[in-house]
């Protein structure tokens, strides 16, 4: 295995930039060894790649992008007076030239003239404000994305659909050069993105971050400084984390479903504790003005007490979000609110705001989570029937009488189980619905949900949701 | 061999030359060390093979048969150079030797695939100083270091941090094509 040393001294001997001591030396020990000679080649064979690609870059600038639809690869500098000196060879020689035609064949990433590149996206509006483009497009009309491009989204909201069908949806403002069918770099705003089946490895870029998908979904902001926010609605991702900062070593970071985190330039990682769903765009194929909401939200941060140590879970609020089959829990994939039978859960739930608590924290016995209320609400808590009610909630709410269910849908222990759609199918375990009138605006602290019991398993329960309707509603 | 003064022959020529252009790159850099002479060697090992093309027995020899007119007008180029350098004729033949055994291993193309997805994902800056370093208007380390808003020193370090990148992503990628 040849050391750093040896290999930064070849491409210094490559790049003759050592001293003729040092160039006796280097060369003595390049004959006496075979895998440094065999080193300088390759390093000589990577120069020269480099070198092509950095014309090839240069070519690619605004000035040099072709008016058409097909993009022409130059044929590199060698190989044009390549040709052109063996073509004027074969003149001398009192040849014809008809054996010149383009090459349409790529041979170590050197030669392609006249390829067809293929759209790797096509675009979709996801709210009737959209105002985006792409920069350098000749072709407006096209409502496709294309290797090397990168489309800003000025106004509202966009959704890409790649050919291997990861689903990107944007936010404006936002800035996304799309690499390639598994590469995308965001150097601004917010996406939420889909990986398709089969294109797990996707990679997303930013200017402080490599995210990589392990088949997912997930949302990333990039503010206008460059602080990046990660955060895995479904699935996991590999955030590789100071990439970009060459001094440095690079941080990486297995992310899971409910966890968030926060990238600043020092190359720190902390929780994002809580994440609105209007943070990130809407998922792909739900209309951004759908979910516009016509009110003002209710709940606007949620916190806790709890030390997570490595953990770096978030709550997720999801404004006038409340419906049938609503996803309960960040850490239960398949959990969904539903009413307990035909009829449907409790009007009054219908269109509230919501948070998504951390089903695990039913066995944390001094959580305090605060609520941070925009407005008066009526706030509700929704307590597994299993569990024993607490006394902080018996002295602070009242019990409505009424029930909402959980479907707790697939359960990997379980092949018996699946996810029913809309109320009454499926339901697994039923929890009633306690509600306190907040008056005024402020922070409103909740309790844990118990201590464990003897001969009561814990884990039979679930923890208790946590939902914000207006008062005048 | 195919005649060069016909069409086939002339085609084929250049499929291998096109083909092989970067080992063969690669061995005149490696021994002339400088951009500009290693080009033109290269051309003139163009015209040689060419010119001697029907000599070529089979297809398949052509890289050692080119490498050999390469190592020629190599050593020609030190005859004639009036650069204040040293040039170690030995070591020519011995990379020759070395360079035909890798051609058996067949693994530069998988390493140019590999460099290629890695130039890729370069951070944006990163590739903007390789592109300053290596494209045809070619940046001194003083200008880069402009750019950077850095030291000269600094901007070794950072070309070399890039490198050491570059090295660290392409050999995973390697072994990663060549797990099982």
């Amino acid at each position: 295995m040849i050391d750093d040393q040896t290999y930064f001294e070849l491409i210094s001997y490559l790049q003759d930039e050592l001293t003729p001591d040092e160039v006796a030396r280097v060369e003595q020990e390049l004959k006496q060894d075979g895998e440094a000679s065999s080193l300088l080649l390759l390093l000589a064979e990577d120069e020269a790649r480099i070198a092509e690609w950095a014309r090839s870059q240069a070519e690619a600038t605004p000035a040099a992008q072709s008016e058409s639809r097909w993009q022409i690869i130059p044929l590199s500098a060698g190989i044009t007076t390549l040709v052109a000196l063996a073509a004027s060879l074969l003149v001398v020689l009192g040849l014809q030239l008809q054996w010149w035609s383009p090459i349409d064949n790529v041979d170590g990433g050197h030669v392609a003239a006249s390829t067809k590149v293929d759209p790797i996206a096509s675009v979709e509006y996801a709210s009737t404000d959209c105002q985006w483009f792409i920069e350098n497009r000749i072709w407006e009309s096209d409502e496709h994305v294309y290797p090397q491009e990168t489309l800003h989204l000025n106004k509202g909201n966009l959704d890409l659909t790649f050919v291997n069908h990861t689903k990107i949806s944007l936010s404006a403002p936002a800035v996304l050069e799309i690499e390639g069918p598994m590469l995308a770099r965001l150097q601004r705003g917010s996406v939420n993105v889909e990986v398709g089946e089969g294109a797990e490895g996707f990679e997303v870029l930013t200017p402080l971050t490599r995210v990589v998908d392990l088949g997912t979904r997930f949302g990333l902001n990039v503010d206008d400084e460059g602080l990046t926010d990660v955060v895995v609605f479904e699935g996991a991702v590999v955030v590789e984390a100071g990439y970009d900062d060459l001094a440095s070593e690079t941080l990486m970071q297995r992310l899971d479903a409910g966890e968030g985190v926060r990238f600043d330039h020092q190359g720190t990682m902390s929780r994002v504790a809580n994440v609105a769903k209007d943070r990130f765009p809407a998922r792909h194929g739900e209309s951004q003005d759908a979910v516009a909401l016509a009110r003002p939200i209710i709940i606007s941060e949620v916190w806790d007490n709890i030390e997570r140590g490595d953990s770096y879970k978030f709550y997720e609020i999801i404004p006038a979000g409340m419906r049938e089959d609503a996803r309960a829990f960040v850490d239960r994939v398949y959990y969904e609110w539903n009413g307990v039978d035909p009829i449907g859960m409790p009007s009054y739930l219908l269109g509230s705001d919501y948070v998504k608590t951390f089903n695990s924290d039913k066995l944390k016995p001094s959580i305090v989570i605060s609520l941070r209320l925009e407005q008066p609400a009526n706030v509700y808590l929704l307590i597994d029937d299993r569990a024993t009610i607490p006394d902080w909630v018996r002295e602070n709410f009242e019990d409505t009488g009424d029930d909402i269910g959980i479907d707790e849908g697939h359960d990997r222990r379980s092949k018996h189980l699946t996810t029913g759609v809309g109320p009454g199918k499926s339901i697994n375990s039923v929890c009633s619905v306690w509600k306190r009138t907040v008056h005024e605006p402020g922070v409103l602290e909740l309790g844990a949900l118990g201590e464990e019991e003897p001969g009561v398993d814990p884990w039979c329960s679930s923890m208790y949701g946590i939902a914000a309707a207006p008062l005048d509603e | 061999m195919a005649d060069p003064k016909e069409p086939a022959g002339n085609a084929a020529i250049t499929r291998l030359l096109v083909r092989h252009r970067s080992r063969l790159f690669a061995y005149i850099l490696a021994c002339v060390r400088d951009f500009d002479d290693s080009e033109e060697v290269f051309q003139e090992v163009a015209v040689t093979v060419v010119a001697s093309f029907e000599k070529l027995r089979e297809e398949s020899g052509f890289l050692p048969w080119a490498r050999e007119i390469a190592r020629r007008q190599i050593l020609s180029h030190f005859r004639k150079s009036t650069k204040n350098m040293t040039y170690d004729t030995e070591l020519v033949d011995v990379l020759a030797k070395v360079a035909n055994e890798m051609d058996e291993l067949d693994q530069q193309d998988d390493r140019a695939e590999a460099l290629a997805d890695c130039l890729s994902k370069l951070p944006t800056r990163s590739r903007k100083v390789l592109q300053m370093r290596y494209s045809d208007t070619t940046y001194g380390v003083d200008e880069i270091a402009t750019f950077l808003g850095s030291s000269m020193a600094a901007t070794y370090g950072v070309l070399k941090r890039i490198r050491m990148a570059l090295r660290s992503c392409v050999e995973k990628r390697m072994a990663m094509e060549n797990s099982p």
